[in-house]
């Protein structure tokens, strides 16, 4: 039962981690590995072997442990509650404590009387600047998903320390509050740095609203003043940053540069006959193309050719990604498909009506794309250039 | 055991008769803790649960309409705990755990049913061919509760060695399982 070859490392990792969770032996660096391995490529297949091992502990425990179970059922049935009542009883019938007299007035009094007035008031002032100064500067308000900061898995009303580093996996969100009102939605897979009075974001989507000490977000490429008020999202990918302000927001002081600044984020959405031979040129190295195909006749195939790079190929049944690869797409040829192109640089991500993604790597950033259909009818496409639209989680403000 | 031997024993508990129930628990303790790992996907919580559901039902004997299942019962009344639970966790449900436990659960293999017994017979079988030394080590982690820490300390042994080791075993005490339950006349 040796585990000989990578591919079976990970099964045998996640069968131990498993054991460890069910034993509730697991501590938080390996719940966040046990995470990332369900949420993997692998997911359904490591899930498979951690419920193996769930379904065993409970098996071997009802053969094991069935007369400790038996007798742990007894226990709750003879505990009527009387040791809590007893208790109870005990701390409520403490003695009285004694009266004692009080101290006649002396001279001088209003002398005493001021200094006890302000001491209180000075002490609470230094103690509350101390407190400002050790709290930290951000605190979490939502998660969704496992995001992490210097290893620890972050709750909300965890504080977030300044320079401290949050990672935040695919399909994973998180939203946090700075002391001044500040807020901010960050997207995964992302990684970020709480600031005093901003953020650094390295990579991924973060959607911003400044309080009224206006917010700075730092990225590898740009630095962003916001303004009192202001709202932005933000995406960085492969050290290339694109800003997008939502309409009615309040503008920038200055025109943000070096960098793109786009509006909210496609060309809207284009018919069919646009769709039958179109190029388009897209405007930078991310971007996103969403199709529906409604219906199809003929040789019914869609092409879109990355310029320079590949050509896709969405027929019916299959998803061809380059020469010789081709993806069998799940379920009965269907009629209606859904298409998600994605490409962040030189990646590229294929999603069929929003199942497993398929990875292609380009020799190139494309610049261009071309759409061919054959036989595809009815097919509707949108390309986004920008953030979404909407943060992931609620963002008050937005 | 049949379902209206099962329900024989849960109308003398109905009666007081509290050897009859401690045999109803026996004897379907089983299917009742794993529905509720198949809920929870935390056996400590599907092992609470239960219990807490075993502890309700007696107390609600009364309740219990003679002719019917006890075990259909018995998992009703766990699955009520868990609503409970549920409701008394709502505000930590993204706790890491909870987040853990949550993605397993998009995963849920599809339910045993009625190999549950089966299962558990082979499952026997098998303990008995493991070596003293592999058995010493689930008898003190399932059968006593022991920590892997403790189980390690007790057989000389480091705790992540004891978790890599109760790993194997899990697995191969499944494959024994299957195994004699494929071939002919398994199970039996």
């Amino acid at each position: 039962m040796s585990d000989a070859t990578p591919h079976d490392g990970e099964l045998a990792r996640v069968r131990e981690l498993a054991v460890a969770f069910a034993l509730s032996e697991i501590d938080d660096a390996g719940r966040q590995e046990l995470y990332v391995l369900l949420t993997g490529t692998r997911g359904p297949e490591m899930a498979k072997a951690a419920w193996e091992q769930l379904d065993g502990t409970v098996d071997l425990r009802v053969q094991l442990g069935g007369p400790a179970f038996a007798e742990a059922v007894r226990l709750k049935l003879t505990d009527d509650g009387s040791f809590a009542r007893a208790a109870r009883r005990r701390l409520g019938n403490r003695p009285l404590l004694d009266p004692v007299d009080v101290p006649p007035p002396t001279a001088g009094r209003w002398t005493r009387r001021l200094t006890w007035f302000l001491a209180p008031m000075v002490l609470a002032a230094v103690i509350t600047a101390l407190v400002l100064r050790s709290q930290p500067p951000a605190t979490v308000t939502a998660v969704s998903g496992l995001p992490v900061a210097a290893g620890a898995a972050l709750v909300p009303g965890v504080g977030l320390d300044a320079g401290s580093p949050v990672a935040v996996p695919p399909g994973a969100a998180l939203a946090w509050t700075w002391r001044d009102g500040s807020t901010v939605v960050i997207a995964g897979p992302a990684s970020a740095v709480a600031q005093p009075a901003g953020l650094s974001l390295v990579g991924g989507t973060a959607w911003c609203v400044a309080s009224a000490a206006g917010l700075t977000i730092g990225t590898p490429d740009r630095r962003l003043r916001l303004p009192p008020g202001a709202r932005v999202a933000v995406s960085v990918w492969e050290g290339s940053t694109a800003v997008a302000v939502p309409e009615g927001a309040p503008g920038f002081a200055d025109a943000p540069a070096p960098g793109r600044l786009s509006a909210f984020g496609s060309d809207g959405p284009w018919s069919a006959p646009r769709a039958a031979a179109g190029v388009i040129a897209v405007p930078g190295p991310w971007w996103e193309l969403e199709v529906v195909v409604g219906s199809w006749e003929g040789e019914r195939r869609l092409r879109l050719g990355l310029d320079p790079g590949p050509t896709l190929v969405l027929a019916p049944t299959t998803l061809t990604l380059a020469e010789g690869r081709v993806a069998q797409l799940s379920g009965a040829s269907a009629d209606i498909r859904h298409l998600l192109l994605r490409v962040r640089g030189r990646r590229a991500e294929l999603i069929v009506d929003g199942g497993d993604a398929h990875a292609v790597q380009l020799a190139a950033v494309p610049t261009a794309l071309r759409i061919e259909r054959a036989g595809a009818l009815g097919a509707d496409a949108q390309l986004r250039i920008g953030p979404l639209q909407q943060p992931v989680l609620p963002l008050a403000g937005w | 055991m049949p379902a209206d031997e099962l329900d024989a024993l849960m109308i003398a508990a109905q009666a007081g008769d509290a050897d009859s129930y401690a045999q109803l628990i026996e004897q379907t303790q089983h299917i009742v803790r794993a529905t509720m790992l198949r809920d929870t996907a935390d056996a400590d919580l599907a092992d609470e649960l239960a219990q807490e559901a075993f502890a309700r039902a007696w107390a609600k004997r009364e309740q219990y309409r003679p002719g019917t299942s006890p075990r259909a019962w018995l998992i009703t009344i766990a699955r009520s705990q868990l609503m409970e639970h549920h409701r008394r966790i709502d505000r930590d449900r993204r706790h890491a755990h909870e987040v853990v436990r949550a993605e397993l659960l998009r995963h849920r293999p599809s339910d045993e049913g009625g190999r549950r017994a089966d299962m558990l017979a082979a499952l026997k079988f098998c303990l008995e061919s493991l070596g003293d030394e592999h058995r010493q080590l689930l008898e003190l982690v399932h059968g006593e509760g022991l920590s892997s820490d403790d189980a390690g300390v007790r057989l000389g042994i480091r705790a992540d060695a004891c978790r890599q080791r109760l790993s194997r075993l899990t697995r191969k005490l499944r494959e024994c399982a299957e195994g004699r339950l494929g071939a002919p006349g398994g199970g039996s």
